[in-house]
């Protein structure tokens, strides 16, 4: 009863490259976004499958900071004991999206390369402009939960939660590229580009058809950083974000913030850093009037559409809520040990699924 | 590809496409049916395996990923003798209802546990614990309450034995199908395979409006794979909503059916679509129903249709239930103090958890076997036998397990028809079964609802004393509402002040507001959540805005002692009695209390008759009836188990097919409990007669009476002997096979109305209340409810675990209502946007509070078993009670639902600009 398009299982990366350009296939990590949207796709893609990749899902130190296989899925990147103590908002953004049932499966790699949530996007019978369409459909139709940063001629919010902590990390991802002239069977060109760099609509195939997302790699800690991720959305759990925030924070001995990352997710077509806001906080007692007027910044430049005035609001509100929730936070070590802890010192096994 | 992997212990190694899910390696592979496809996006959970002990919706998990690992499924969390503790904990809290997503919860619960112990041992996790853990589930039904408790239960260790050694597993918990809902071994609909069975696949309308002028299929006959093909909207008639079916056609599989359809040709007369009420009533809109069409017009009600004025798209007014209306108008137009508001609530869809779904087997040329999704087996048999001119007893309905109804399944559903007609066309078993989009589209929806309300209140007299109930001057009500049930009719839902506020002037008016969308059916109290959401304000605005006790104000109105004790209770509870003033806190989190009161009739289905037969294997008792959930089974035992004096789960209940036993009644307007417990206790009764007069006969006892477990008699001719106890075994042992039927004996008083095609309207109303604490975040707009106490007035409780299950469950769906859920098509074609669960938004675990439920005693005494449904009462104030409580935090009064964060954020602003401070 199942339709059958190739697919293949390769082993390194160097056959994951050849087989999706042989194929013109996609490639399918944890499969959680593709399984529902292939399902309902009259032709769906060749597949190149990466179950069988080896080291796909390793974490480990990298440079005083740490590399986190793209395969890994997200319930292992938000206990992994080293990323809970040294890059917290990302465990806790990790933590915070999906279910369990589908953090255990999904990667993030995955999560960062995911389609968008859009509910036309998501029908079977439209065809908008990112199926091929001649317009987005949801601008003038109904665009509840869409950007309030109007930029891009698709009106979705980027759906991943993981990129927004990611970038508060300046986080970098490592691309398998296909080696130039060398023989299909070369090993492939690795190449390392900020996370925004592949964020935008299409951006991983215009860097290259054939590009694979290998791996994350966290820079140095910051020593005694507070951060907090912070979710609005209508029901408590299981929900798409209208708004999400993650803020990183430090605080000098004397209360005055010296260091400050403040991203936002749900609001545009790619998370955004909000610079207006760190700038306005740093250097600053962390107060709540200096905050409140800090986060007022948040929607500085915001085009929201007919219907998604709401998030401005919104959005300033979970910026305070975030900056409020990291000051008060519980800071993270003075000194953090220069070797991450590997998986081997994990206390849980480690989840399934992402192989 | 080749896929190898170990499932429940054995080593499986099986041939899967890349695309095929490891739902359908268990489901359709290994017939392990436990997991159930619910919403195919990993939304709602019921499709939970465990693979490596870690839970997965099997629905989004690749079955290649499953290549080498452990996978278990519900059928192998037990054994033949010991349950795991999550099971016995669910079935001891009663933590089911229909039991669709049963086994999804007890997969993901179970692993918990068992971390959980492992790390903690007996520590009690925090709701928020298990909330998060579990939220990748949805319950349709609302067994959260239930669930909480079962889960942190088992955590401290209560469940970790049965609670009587060496009894059967079956009677860990009151419901006696509880252990096949735990242990995935009940089979609903969509589980059934019969040998040979094909898949059908339903092309729908791509246009809200269009004329169908001619359908090629002939491509798609000729595909291999391919048997059979039916029209659906007949050439030349109309389609008048997107996603209405124009043909179903059947083949070997889904995937094959699903490409046969994009062969077939349709040429539609594309028609000016109308989306929308407002676009519905603009000069020069299209009409819907033209001439004579307006029969084609569904009925989106339980009651039959009145001839009612069309004009255009609008039909109305319907205003039958009326009273003095013309005063009405009047007092409140004179009435410069009356309030003036006017409600809005959407789109309600029922979703519920098992889709809409039928297998249809043809039996040679004249009998028929329908496996059907149904609240109904016995009166879909009768429809059936009627359209398809077959003897009734040629047709049977079966429906052993169904995944929620909510009304949806009431009526004769398409799905059925279309795998009938398949049926016969292909020779063949045919299984027809919505996905949750075509679930969400046609699967049935209570229309939104305009609701202008104005109220006039007679002054007090200024004195210290209120009077006595029911003494106080009558209010005035206009109510006037717009339905928007799509392309259905037939909207009642000012009619309910009739009933609610009986001694009142009542000038109501309803109106239906034809579009293009798909149309309504009946849904748990139709008319009934909306009407009460802008009464039940109405009343507690206007009572604040004059400054009187807006409790002691109903019962001032108040001659009806059910609604009477519900008042008397409200005014008792510390809840309510001790709440803040309004406006109490002034931070980001803002609390209050609120109230909301309902009154609403019950139904009876005076054929309802059910056999009860005893044979030396024990006692059954059986009805051509269903389970929807509610507990039909349990009640029936429970009924039969009284008044034998024996062990529930000692009685066999057979139900759910519509060819074995007597009339069963349909599960909806809150018949079945009034239904069937009488006629269910006149047919014991009469077997102990019989087994008594046994007794004499055969053991040569005289004058034996029964006692609880059997009965007691002298031996024969031996007046002095110590009369002796003789168990029902051995009475059994010696008797011939009895079967004794009882039928439900009209109320005393007779009923409000004659009965009107089999159905009845009983004489008495049952009335409830419910009282919300909540809090409201100013900044991020969400409002989440703390605690809710419900009280109902409805005479002898049956199953009162159950009947506290089945109230959870609509306080809980009454605040999804209130709170998420919201249908929503483009404004352009009418598609639907809200297509799966992620967009359309039902209520989750972390969403509700701490409920409880009190049956307040008294009343009743003229209805046969002394108590009457509660299914849809209890429904009926949570979005209200909402409301008033957001009122009484905030001084915004909520006049549309649901209450998301844009419209909380609108709502907030909008009162600090004008009235800060002021009365609610």
């Amino acid at each position: 009863m199942t339709r059958l398009v190739p697919i293949r299982l390769p082993k390194s990366a160097a056959e994951a490259l050849a087989a999706q350009a042989e194929l013109d296939a996609e490639y399918r990590a944890g499969g959680t976004d593709l399984q529902e949207r292939r399902a309902h796709e009259h032709e769906p893609r060749a597949l190149v499958d990466l179950r069988d990749l080896e080291a796909f899902g390793d974490i480990e130190p990298d440079a005083g900071g740490l590399r986190i296989g793209a395969g890994a899925s997200l319930q292992r990147v938000a206990d992994h004991p080293a990323v809970r103590t040294s890059w917290p908002g990302v465990a806790e953004a990790c933590g915070a999206l999906g279910t369990p049932q589908v953090r255990a499966v999904a990667t993030l790699g995955g999560n960062l390369a995911q389609a968008p949530r859009c509910w036309y996007y998501r029908h079977p019978d439209h065809s908008c402009l990112r199926k091929g369409g001649d317009a987005c459909l949801a601008r003038g139709g109904d665009h509840l939960w869409h950007v309030c940063f109007d930029t891009d001629p698709c009106a979705a919010p980027h759906p991943s939660t993981a990129a927004l902590a990611l970038l508060a990390y300046e986080a970098e991802v490592e691309l398998a590229l296909p080696a130039g002239s060398a023989a299909p069977e070369a090993p492939p060109k690795r190449e390392r580009v900020p996370v925004e760099a592949v964020l935008a609509t299409d951006a991983l195939t215009q860097i290259h058809p054939s590009a694979l997302l290998t791996a994350v790699h966290l820079g140095a800690p910051l020593p005694r950083e507070r951060s907090a991720y912070v979710r609005a959305s209508s029901r408590a759990l299981a929900e798409w974000a209208l708004v999400e925030v993650c803020v990183r924070l430090r605080l000098g001995a004397d209360g005055v913030v010296d260091f400050a990352r403040v991203t936002v997710g749900a609001v545009a077509p790619t998370p955004l850093r909000l610079t207006a806001v760190e700038q306005a906080v740093v250097g600053q007692p962390a107060s709540p009037e200096r905050f409140e007027a800090a986060a007022a910044l948040a929607t500085a430049g915001a085009k929201p559409l007919p219907m998604t005035g709401y998030k401005l609001e919104l959005l300033a509100g979970a910026v305070l809520t975030a900056l409020e929730l990291a000051r008060d936070g519980r800071p993270s070590p003075d000194t953090i040990a220069p070797a991450p802890l590997g998986d081997a010192e994990l206390s849980e096994p480690a989840s399934q699924g992402d192989r | 590809m080749q896929l190898r992997t170990t499932v429940n212990g054995a080593a499986e190694t099986l041939e899967v496409g890349p695309d095929e899910s490891s739902l359908s390696v268990v489901r359709e592979r290994l017939g392990l049916t436990g997991a159930k496809l619910g919403c195919g996006h990993g939304a709602c959970g019921a499709c939970a395996i465990q693979v490596d002990g870690q839970p997965v919706a099997s629905c989004l998990l690749p079955a290649l990923k499953l290549e080498g690992r452990q996978v278990e499924t519900v059928e192998h969390l037990a054994t033949d003798d010991e349950l795991h503790p999550i099971q016995r904990a669910f079935m001891a809290e009663d933590a089911m209802q229909c039991g669709y997503c049963t086994p999804g919860f007890v997969v993901e619960a179970a692993a918990f546990h068992d971390a959980w112990r492992a790390r903690r041992g007996t520590a009690s996790p925090s709701r928020d614990e298990v909330a998060k853990a579990l939220s990748g589930h949805l319950c349709r039904c609302g067994t959260y309450a239930a669930i909480y408790r079962a889960v942190i239960g088992a955590c401290e260790g209560r469940f970790d034995a049965a609670p009587e050694a060496g009894a059967p597993l079956v009677a860990a918990g009151p419901r006696v199908d509880g252990l096949a809902k735990v242990t995935g071994a009940a089979k609903y609909t969509v589980d059934v395979r019969p040998e040979g069975m094909l898949e059908a696949q339903v092309l729908r309308s791509p246009h809200a409006h269009a004329r169908v002028r001619a359908i090629d299929w002939s491509r798609a006959l000729a595909l291999p794979g391919v048997h059979g093909a039916v029209r659906m909207t007949e050439i030349g008639h109309k389609v008048r909503f997107v996603g209405q079916e124009v043909v179903a056609l059947a083949a070997a599989d889904i995937a094959t059916a699903r490409a046969a359809l994009r062969e077939v040709e349709v040429d539609y007369e594309v028609l000016e679509a109308v989306v929308g009420t407002e676009a519905a009533l603009a000069e020069g809109a299209p009409e819907i129903y033209v001439n004579r069409t307006h029969k084609r017009a569904p009925n989106e009600n339980e009651l039959d249709l009145f001839p009612v004025r069309w004009k255009a798209n609008l039909r109305g007014p319907f205003g039958m239930f009326a009273r003095q209306a013309g005063r009405a108008a009047r007092r409140i137009e004179d009435d410069a103090e009356a309030f003036s508001g006017t409600f809005e609530t959407q789109t309600q869809v029922h979703t519920a958890l098992e889709p809409h779904a039928a297998v249809a087997e043809w039996i040679g040329d004249d009998s028929l076997r329908v496996h059907l999704s149904t609240q109904a087996v016995s009166h879909m048999a009768e429809e059936l036998a009627k359209r398809f001119g077959l003897r009734r007893d040629a047709v049977e309905v079966h429906a052993e397990f169904v995944g929620g109804g909510f009304g949806a399944k009431a009526v004769m559903p398409i799905e059925a028809l279309m795998a009938v007609e398949l049926a016969r066309v292909c020779g063949r078993p045919v299984r027809v079964a919505n996905d949750r989009r075509e679930e969400l589209i046609v699967g049935g929806l209570r229309p939104a609802l305009r609701a202008e309300v104005q109220l006039s209140v007679p002054p007090s007299d200024g004195g210290n004393t209120p009077p006595a109930d029911g003494e106080a001057p009558q209010p005035a009500l206009r109510m006037h509402t717009w339905a928007d049930a799509g392309v259905a009719i037939g909207s009642a839902a000012a009619a309910m002040a009739r009933i609610h506020l009986p001694q009142a002037q009542l000038d109501l008016a309803d109106y239906d507001v034809i579009t293009n969308g798909p149309p309504g059916t009946p849904f748990r109290g139709p008319g009934g959540p909306p009407a009460f959401f802008a009464m039940e304000q109405a009343i507690d605005a206007h009572a604040n805005a004059l400054g009187r006790d807006p409790v002691a104000l109903r019962r001032g109105w108040n001659r009806n002692p059910a609604r009477a004790r519900v008042y008397e209770w409200i005014q008792e509870q510390a809840l309510w009695r001790d709440r803040p003033a309004p406006l109490a806190d002034r931070g980001r989190y803002r609390r209050g209390i609120g109230v909301a009161t309902a009154t609403w009739p019950y139904f009876v289905e005076p054929a309802t008759q059910v056999t009860v037969a005893a044979s030396s294997a024990g006692f059954r008792v059986s009805m051509a009836g269903q389970d929807i959930g509610t507990g039909t089974r349990t009640l029936l035992a429970e009924a039969v188990a009284a008044v034998l004096g024996v062990p529930v789960h000692t009685i066999e209940a057979e139900i759910g097919d519509s060819s074995r036993g007597t009339h069963g009644p349909t599960a909806g307007g809150s018949r079945t409990a009034a239904s069937v417990f009488p006629a269910a206790t006149r047919a014991a009764e009469a077997l102990r007669d019989e087994l008594l007069e046994v007794a004499e006969a055969r053991l040569q006892l005289d004058a034996p009476v029964a006692v609880p477990g059997g009965l007691e008699g002298r031996p024969r001719g031996d007046g002095a002997a110590q009369p002796q106890f003789v168990p029902w075994s051995e009475v059994l042992a010696v008797a011939p096979a009895i079967t004794t039927t009882g039928k439900r004996k009209r109320d005393q008083g007779g009923y409000f109305l004659p009965p009107v095609a089999g159905l009845a309207i009983g004489r008495h109303l049952g009335a409830g209340a419910q009282i919300t604490e909540l809090e409201v975040d100013t900044r991020l707009g969400r409002v989440r409810v703390l605690r809710a106490v419900a009280g109902l007035s409805i005479g002898k409780v049956h199953s009162p675990t159950l009947a506290r299950s089945q109230v959870e469950g609509g306080m809980i769906q009454g605040l999804s209502f209130a709170l998420y859920e919201e249908r929503r098509l483009d404004p352009r074609d009418g598609t639907l946007l809200t297509g799966g669960l992620e967009d359309y938004r039902v209520c989750g675990l972390g969403d509700v509070g701490a409920l409880e439920v009190h049956f307040i005693p008294g009343g009743f005494e003229g209805v046969q078993g002394r108590g009457i449904g509660l299914g849809e009462l209890c429904t009926l104030p949570p979005a209200a009670s909402i409301a008033n409580a957001v009122a009484h935090a905030t001084g915004w009064r909520p006049t549309q639902i649901p209450l998301r964060p844009d419209r909380v954020l609108a709502g907030l602003a909008s009162v600090a600009q004008s009235t800060e401070g002021s009365q609610p």
